[in-house]
């Protein structure tokens, strides 16, 4: 049963898409990446709107002061196991907005995080690329979990 | 003070001097200084309670009803006050200036004649502690609750508090009832709040009837007019563009256009058209993907996929000429970074083709199939007058027929002084009308282009500047694809700004929208809500009050469950997909 389970989750992770602040670059090429062209809908992925439904957290920005309390809410209404991947430079190190007083310089600051994709914004193919590395990862935790090699 | 300062009249400032002369004659010696650094530009001191008597004037006398924005500088000694008008008869930006003493930070509010300027107001009262007497909600407006109290962050001795992001607290807000609600704040931030931007409304409803409504935006604040101050100029270009990622393009213009009229340099004409360019390339795109979204809203997703597909052409337009997708990052201090080639050109007029076929194609779509028009006729009705007092820019105003367009009204940036186009208008006033200039201006803009490409000078593409820009003040402004993109830049002598002061239009916009959603249904409020071109972010969540049971009853949705309950509203009144 198990294994279904994770098949399922491996072959259609529901993602949430989360802007702690960002400059909004990186939020449309995440939705470019799901339009026609690019296509993330192929690898079984699908944006959803609550983070009670979703098994990933695609999160951009550099975490503002008001939306640090507000990431770590979402982060912790999601159901075990959740993986969270950063898009973007300065969700991953503050970039362009290091420095500055209102921002926690990257969400891995605030929460754990699985993947980063750089880039100012993150070009459509390396989110793509970003999200099959975290599929991968997914399986190794599996079969980490249940005791395979 | 500082004494009168002479420049000679010549004809081409006649109208700069017709506005002085008012002032003069309105103040005599009360009138501390004014210049007229070049065309289109009055800049006026006036001593702290006079600017009330010149904003009477120019407002009922000289007819100036723009109110672009309202910036504040501290001086070390005193803080400045400065006031942005947008003559639109005349094509001058008027600037009054006014000192305001450190011990006692007050000044009379000009919301009286200016109800645009109430949001600006705040944002200073906000950044510098500057209090506005006689306005009508002084509140903080885009520092996030838990900010210390009685901080200012723009005032120069300011330093930051340390703060720990994994122990912020999460301050929930009070349940709203409608006695209470003059508690509650309208919040704006700095930036373009967009798609997928955050974003909290508290919509107040009567049964299904929007009563209310108030928007929490202070969760994008990123500190960036701070964060000018301590780059270099260069640096800022690339700040600026990260304002928006959207409207990425627009930012820069007027941000390097205002450095060089400090520099007094000019851009070599090239290097002004291939700008230009660009900063088209950055409206058909924006307008592109609002008009996806708007369809996305209403639940036509098969149109949404479309508009999307057909943006990815301008996309690689982009990405081919400035190679980046979304920040194009080709303007610089002096002109443009890259030239383009004849096979580029090639290229761009190709995919200008595709697009204007397509964009004829939507035009169709929005004037005739039902899907869109059941939604959209007659749905957040906006009066031109409202919308002038109010001071609202870019497609909102236009498409209720007023016809103002920074490029039009004052055309000394980039090469809009000598390219001719149409400023696009409709009579509708209501979603609709909003839909049909934003596709019209589709149109436009690939004009624009097409001219460009025709009529290209040759040459350089940039003059080399110093890194050190001289001391002075100026003004510059674009029209983003949403409206105003407003720059105003102080600098001391140093490679380092002293002051940039960003202004966005969808802060300009935000009051008129809210108050086209009062009456209207629930179902209607993501539509209206989207059409000044923001989106309910995924995450942020709305809160509905129903007042109309004896108990007021809170529930929160989701943008999602929001736009399924508009689409399943309509669905049981005969609407189909």
């Amino acid at each position: 049963m198990s294994k279904l389970v994770d098949w399922a989750r491996r072959s259609s992770p529901w993602l949430l898409h989360f802007n702690s602040g960002s400059c909004n670059g990186c939020d449309i090429e995440i939705l470019a990446a799901l339009m026609p062209r690019f296509d993330l809908e192929r690898f079984g992925a699908l944006l959803k709107g609550s983070p009670r439904h979703a098994d990933v957290l695609v999160c951009t920005g550099p975490v503002t002061r008001q939306q640090a309390p507000r990431l770590r809410r979402i982060y912790e209404q999601m159901p075990e196991p959740k993986f969270v991947m950063v898009v973007g430079t300065c969700g991953s190190t503050g970039g362009v907005f290091r420095g500055c007083y209102n921002n926690a310089e990257g969400i891995d600051n605030v929460i754990p995080v699985d993947v980063y994709v750089p880039g100012c914004p993150a070009r459509p193919e390396a989110i793509a690329l970003g999200a099959v590395k975290l599929l991968e990862k997914l399986k190794n935790a599996q079969k980490q979990a249940r005791g395979e090699k | 003070m500082a004494e009168l300062t002479q420049i000679p009249k010549t004809e081409e400032l006649k109208n700069e001097y017709e506005i002085v002369e008012e002032i003069k004659n309105l103040l005599g010696s009360d009138l501390l200084e004014y210049k007229v650094p070049r065309v289109n530009r009055v800049w006026i001191t006036v001593p702290n309670g006079k600017h009330y008597k010149v904003a009477e004037h120019l407002y009922k006398k000289l007819g100036v009803w723009f109110i672009s924005t309202v910036t504040g500088l501290d001086l070390k000694d005193h803080f400045e006050v400065l006031f942005h008008l947008l003559d639109m008869q005349r094509k001058v930006e008027i600037t009054i200036k006014v000192p305001v003493s450190k011990d006692k930070p007050e000044l009379e509010s000009l919301t009286d004649f200016y109800p645009g300027a109430n949001l600006y107001e705040r944002e200073v009262y906000d950044m510098f502690g500057i209090v506005f007497k006689g306005h009508p909600n002084l509140k903080r407006l885009l520092l996030a609750e838990t900010f210390p109290k009685g901080e200012h962050p723009l005032r120069k001795d300011w330093t930051p508090d340390k703060w720990d992001p994994k122990k912020v607290q999460l301050i929930q807000r009070k349940p709203i009832l409608p006695e209470e609600t003059s508690d509650y704040v309208l919040q704006v931030g700095p930036q373009t709040p967009t798609l997928k931007e955050p974003m909290n409304f508290e919509v107040i409803v009567d049964g299904e009837i929007v009563v209310d409504v108030i928007p929490h935006i202070e969760y994008n604040h990123r500190g960036l007019e701070k964060a000018f101050e301590q780059r270099t100029f260069i640096q800022g270009i690339y700040m600026a563009e990260r304002v928006c990622g959207i409207c990425s393009q627009a930012h820069t213009l007027p941000y390097c256009d205002a450095v060089e009229q400090l520099l007094g340099v000019q851009v070599p004409p090239r290097g002004k058209y291939i700008r230009t360019m660009v900063t088209e390339f950055n409206r058909i795109h924006s307008h592109l993907l609002w008009i996806g979204v708007a369809c996305h809203l209403i639940g036509w997703d098969t149109m949404f996929m479309y508009s999307w597909r057909d943006r990815e052409v301008i996309l690689d337009l982009t990405d081919l000429v400035c190679g980046s997708r979304v920040t194009a990052a080709i303007n610089t201090i002096g002109g443009v970074r890259r030239d383009i080639t004849d096979e580029q050109i090639h290229k761009i007029r190709k995919g200008m083709d595709i697009l204007e076929k397509r964009t004829k194609t939507y035009k169709k779509i929005v004037l005739e199939e039902d899907t869109l028009l059941k939604r959209a006729v007659g749905v957040g009705y906006l009066n031109p007058s409202y919308l002038k007092a109010m001071s609202a820019v870019g497609p909102v105003i236009r498409g209720s027929g007023v016809k103002t367009d920074v490029r039009y009204d004052d055309p000394h940036f980039g090469a809009y002084d000598e390219i001719p186009f149409n400023v696009c208008t409709s009579d509708m006033c209501d979603i609709a009308g909003r839909l049909v200039v934003r596709v019209d201006e589709l149109i436009e803009s690939i004009n624009i282009v097409r001219y460009i490409l025709d009529h290209l000078p040759s040459g350089e593409v940039r003059v080399k500047v110093p890194r050190k820009v001289p001391p002075g003040e100026a003004v510059s402004h674009n029209e983003a694809p949403r409206g105003e993109v407003f720059y105003y830049i102080k600098s001391n002598g140093t490679d380092k700004p002293e002051r940039v002061k960003v202004i966005t239009p969808t802060m300009a916009n935000l009051l008129p929208i809210i108050e086209s959603c009062k009456g209207h249904y629930i179902a209607d409020f993501v539509l209206n809500f989207g059409s000044i071109d923001p989106c309910i972010a995924c995450m942020c969540r709305t809160t509905f009050t129903d007042i109309s049971k004896s108990k007021p009853k809170q529930w929160i949705w989701t943008d999602e469950q929001m736009r399924q309950y508009g689409i399943e509203w309509y669905q049981n009144r005969g609407w189909r997909r």
